[in-house]
C-alpha cells in the first residue's frame, strides 16, 4: 500500500544523502527504495569480507543474504551511537566468526590466542601491507588466522578507529593494539615463507 | 603523498565488489522475497491476532461478561 503511495525510486534519492538518513527514512516508511539504497553501498563490501573470511564463494553468497536479512530485521535497534558502517561490519565479522566457529574449520577462532608477542622483532610498516599486490594480499590473507584477518581488514579495508574495533571485537584498546602488532608480524612471516625468493 | 592513496586493502574490497555484480541482482530477489514473506506474515498477524485472541478468551470462559455473571450467582 505504503508502495503506490509513494512510489519513491532508489535513483530519486540523493548519493549525499547519509547511511543514517536512510536508516531513518526506512524505518519511518518501509518504502524498498531505501533498502535498495543500503543494498547498493553494502553488499559488495559485506560480500568481499564474507569470502575474505570464509574463503568459499557459494558460501561467502549465503553468509551476504543472511547478513542483509539481519540487518534489515534489526535495523530498529541501530541506535546512532556508532557509524552505521562500523554497525554492519560489525555484524558481518561476528557472522562470518561464528560460522567458522560451528564449523570449527579453524581453531584460532576458537581459543584465545596467547602466543607471547614477538616484541623484539621489527615492527611491520603500514606499507609494506598497503603497497602489496593484490593477488599476493588475496594469498597470505588466505593463509593467516580467521581471527588475524579479520583485525587487518578492519583496520586498512574498513579504515576503522582502535576505539571502533574494540567495541566489534569486545577487547581493550590496547589489547588491539597488540592483536595488531600480532597479526602483521605473521602476516610477514607467511609472506616470507611463500616469497622467499623475494624478500 | 602517493604512498597514502595506494591501499590494496581496498583494492581486494574492489575486486571482490566486481567479482559480487554477477550474483548481486539473485541475492538482492532472495532478500526481498524474504522479506515479503515476513511482511505478510506480519499482515495476517495484524488482521487476525485480535480475533483469534477473542475467540481463544471466549473458548476459554474468560471474558468480562462471564466473571460478571459468576460474581452476581
Amino acid at each position: 500500500m505504503i508502495n503506490l503511495l509513494y512510489p519513491l525510486l532508489s535513483r530519486d534519492i540523493p548519493d549525499s544523502m547519509s547511511d543514517e538518513d536512510v536508516v531513518k527514512e526506512h524505518l519511518k516508511t518501509q518504502n524498498p527504495a531505501y533498502f535498495e539504497i543500503l543494498y547498493k553501498r553494502y553488499s559488495g563490501k559485506i560480500y568481499g569480507k564474507s569470502i575474505s573470511l570464509l574463503k568459499n564463494d557459494a558460501k561467502a553468497a549465503d553468509a551476504t543474504q543472511e547478513i542483509f536479512m539481519k540487518i534489515l530485521l534489526n535495523l530498529s535497534k541501530f541506535s546512532g551511537k556508532s557509524r552505521f558502517s562500523t554497525w554492519i561490519y560489525s555484524i558481518t565479522y561476528n557472522f562470518c566468526i561464528d560460522l567458522i566457529r560451528r564449523e570449527k574449520k579453524d581453531p584460532s577462532v576458537l581459543v584465545e590466542d596467547m602466543a607471547g608477542s614477538h616484541d623484539k622483532e621489527q615492527e611491520v610498516s603500514d606499507a609494506f601491507l598497503l603497497e602489496m599486490k593484490v593477488e599476493r594480499l588475496k594469498v597470505i590473507l588466505e593463509d593467516i588466522p580467521t581471527m588475524d584477518k579479520s583485525i587487518l581488514l578492519m583496520k586498512y579495508q574498513d579504515d576503522l578507529s582502535i576505539k571502533e574495533i574494540s567495541e566489534i571485537t569486545k577487547k581493550s584498546e590496547s589489547a588491539v593494539k597488540m592483536k595488531i602488532k600480532r597479526a602483521k608480524q605473521k602476516f610477514r612471516k607467511t609472506y616470507k615463507e611463500k616469497y622467499t625468493e623475494e624478500y | 603523498m602517493e604512498e597514502k592513496d595506494t591501499n590494496s586493502f581496498k583494492d581486494l574490497e574492489n575486486l571482490h565488489s566486481e567479482d559480487f555484480k554477477s550474483k548481486s541482482d539473485s541475492i538482492k530477489l532472495k532478500i526481498e522475497s524474504e522479506t515479503s514473506t515476513f511482511r505478510y506474515l506480519g499482515d495476517i498477524i495484524d488482521l487476525y491476532f485480535s480475533k483469534v485472541m477473542n475467540v481463544f478468551i471466549a473458548m476459554t470462559g474468560g471474558g468480562d461478561e462471564n466473571s460478571n455473571e459468576s460474581e452476581e450467582k
